[in-house]
């Protein structure tokens, strides 16, 4: 049985200009002790299709589907409900620490609170197991930081204090939106490498929600490519930057810049710009900007095929290799 | 540093510049001596993390933060000391790109009434004349004439982020400062408007000074790469050597932390990893500033600050006592 098993997710958002769909029939799962990463750009869903599980979408949202997490529902529980599994068995962790943090409270009350509330520690009990918990994650001279405020830290040891927290009751499962997106890459990589082990360590899994394919090739075991709301492709992470299938995805990984590639490969922007979708439309939702796109891409929805070991995607032309940019004008 | 680039005058010349801000807090000592320049038609990269210092270099070089100390010459001109009349004349010269268009484009202006507002502030060309300079200026960098009458919130980031390449152009400048342009911009997106850069950067022959804290970005755009750490230039290298030839332990540790997007390598490379986090501007160490995170600093660091001298490559510098002048590696 998976940790986590999402089926259909839909999450529509009705808005002064009418109605959004955020997210079109997601579905995924998570094993214990694995790192999955949602990756795609602005407005793809990834961020939606995570938050909407916890109950931490706002009134405004319609959600559908289901999402099992070891096997209780999470879709349309109580508050109540949510609240107990919240915190205890699934943590967040989120892109920015600073408004994530309550600015008149000392960091280490504010992860002591956690355990008081979740563990009913005694005060003494939890600063101790707080101070301990600042050292696990990399905190230097944790007792001292344990009086600071979340302003007289930097932007790294807030990210820590989150990471602290959210593992204060052993989670088993970390959701990690951009939890490295604010931070400078040599902060990025302590903040990476502590995730894995505390994967490593206690078996937490992890799901990563990212724009950053770089942190996606350090970090994840297994990676979903949305697109426009939809999972377009879905691979172990070794065959999705190898031999990736959807055309987003081939796309994606011509568009970024590889340190050491030099100025003289050319990279391919990918024209026009992702639709903002009000229904679910019966075409593939990437054809507009596709470069390959046939007829049948335009009028029908691709279903999710496999396309290998652990590979599956959702493409009328899974795999054609084409001359990047044929269609539309990039320069 | 402060010599011509091949006996050529350089578009930019940065001499000993030093930006000091005065806060409630104290002095913030955000650029520290600072020299370098830009030769005609070359595009320099610079990188660093937040607090480098790196945009505040920028922003002293187009003159929207008046220097402490040091000059600043473009094409000639020492604008650093021009008061703000002639200065105001000159400023058709240089100009600036910013990271994010959404709030650097006025809101209430129509695309071409904000690409022709250079011209229209300097007293440029009959203004007659300026429709067509505009509609040029958007064939440039690829927008159809139709978003001549469109709002910028009408437009995708991308495209906005082409207004501003055009206004920036519209005075045909000589030195074009950009800092962290792709920044905002969605993967997809960022490749369209790097190759944009390059490509009018070719055909136009501006001097470009690339701020931007993505190596990657920087070494597909940039000839040459300025890396700073709080407030100072640590090393100065050619952008295809970069990866290689990297000296300093800084330059080193930070081109070792940027993930590359590949997991084979990715997860098979050596890594340095910097403990601590880049000390306040407000109280700079003593010595060399990077010696409280560096993996190798002797005492001589702590008391110091290393000059800038040639390094191993050709045209590369290198500020660090423990890289011998000539003798890298």
């Amino acid at each position: 049985m998976s940790l986590l098993d999402v089926r259909d997710l839909t999450v529509r958002f009705s808005t002064k200009k009418g109605p959004v769909l955020a997210v079109d029939g997601l579905s995924y799962h998570l094993e214990p002790g694995e790192i999955v990463s949602l990756v795609g750009e602005s407005g793809c869903g990834k961020s939606v299709g995570i938050m909407s599980l916890l109950g931490l979408q706002g009134p405004q949202a319609e959600i559908s589907g289901s999402a099992r997490f070891d096997d209780q529902e999470l879709l349309g529980a109580s508050e109540r409900k949510l609240r107990l599994v919240r915190g205890k068995q699934v943590a967040c962790v989120f892109q920015d620490p600073m408004s994530s943090l309550n600015p008149v409270v000392t960091v280490g009350k504010q992860v002591a609170e956690v355990l008081r509330r979740h563990r009913g520690l005694s005060a003494a009990k939890a600063r101790l197991r707080v101070i301990d918990l600042f050292e696990r994650v990399g905190i230097p001279a944790p007792a001292q930081r344990y009086a600071s405020y979340p302003h007289e830290m930097s932007g790294g040891m807030r990210q820590r204090v989150m990471i602290a927290m959210a593992i204060a009751c052993e989670p088993r499962l970390l959701i990690a939106d951009e939890p490295t997106t604010a931070l400078d890459v040599t902060i990025q990589a302590g903040i990476l490498e502590l995730l894995k082990e505390l994967r490593d360590g206690t078996g937490m899994a992890v799901l990563l929600v990212t724009h950053d394919l770089g942190v996606v090739a350090d970090i994840a075991d297994r990676v979903i490519v949305m697109y426009a709301g939809r999972k377009v492709e879905e691979a172990e992470v070794r065959a999705l930057f190898n031999d990736p299938q959807h055309q987003y995805t081939r796309r994606l990984l011509e568009a970024i810049p590889q340190r050491g590639g030099g100025r003289d490969r050319r990279l391919h922007g990918i024209p026009g710009t992702v639709p903002t979708l009000r229904d679910s439309p019966d075409a593939c939702t990437f054809s507009e900007r596709c470069a390959i796109a046939s007829e049948r891409c335009h009028t029908a929805r691709p279903g999710f095929a496999e396309a290998g070991p652990g590979q599956a995607v959702s493409c009328w032309h899974p795999g054609a290799q084409t001359a990047p940019a044929v269609k539309g004008a990039v320069r | 540093m402060s010599t011509t680039v091949n006996g050529v005058r350089p578009a930019l010349q940065v001499t000993g510049l030093t930006k000091h801000f005065k806060t409630a807090a104290g002095i913030v000592r955000a650029v520290d001596d600072v020299s370098f320049s830009i030769g005609k038609g070359e595009i320099v990269g610079l990188v660093g993390e937040s607090g480098s210092g790196k945009s505040t270099v920028g922003r002293c070089v187009v003159m929207l933060h008046p220097p402490t100390g040091g000059s600043v010459v473009i094409d000639g001109a020492e604008i650093s000391a021009l008061r703000r009349g002639r200065l105001r004349r000159l400023r058709t010269g240089f100009t600036m790109i910013f990271q994010d268009p959404a709030t650097s484009l006025n809101p209430r202006m129509t695309v071409r009434d904000i690409v022709a507002e250079p011209l229209v502030i300097h007293g440029m060309g009959r203004s007659g004349d300026h429709p067509r300079r505009v509609a040029e200026l958007l064939d440039l960098v690829g927008l159809p004439h139709s978003t001549g009458t469109r709002f910028p919130h009408e437009l995708s980031g991308g495209q906005r982020q082409r207004v501003s390449i055009a206004r920036a152009l519209i005075a045909s400048p000589s030195l074009v400062v950009a800092d962290e342009p792709t920044s905002a911009l969605d993967v997809s997106i960022q490749a369209s408007i790097l190759n944009l850069i390059k490509d009018l950067q070719r055909d136009l022959g501006f001097a470009c000074l690339f701020i931007s804290h993505d190596l990657a970005a920087v070494e597909y755009v940039a000839d040459r790469v300025l890396v700073m750490y709080l407030g100072r230039v640590v090393e100065v290298v050619a952008s295809e050597t970069l990866n290689e030839r990297a000296a300093h332990p800084y330059t080193q540790a930070l081109v070792s932390a940027a993930p590359v997007p590949d997991p084979d390598e990715q997860r098979s490379r050596q890594r340095i990893t910097l403990s601590g986090d880049i000390p306040s501007p407000l109280a700079p160490p003593p010595g060399c500033h990077f010696h409280l995170r560096c993996p190798v600093a002797q005492d001589v660091c702590r008391e110091r600050p290393p000059a800038l001298l040639p390094g191993a490559a050709s045209g590369q510098l290198v500020a660090c006592h423990l890289v011998s002048p000539g003798t890298v590696d």
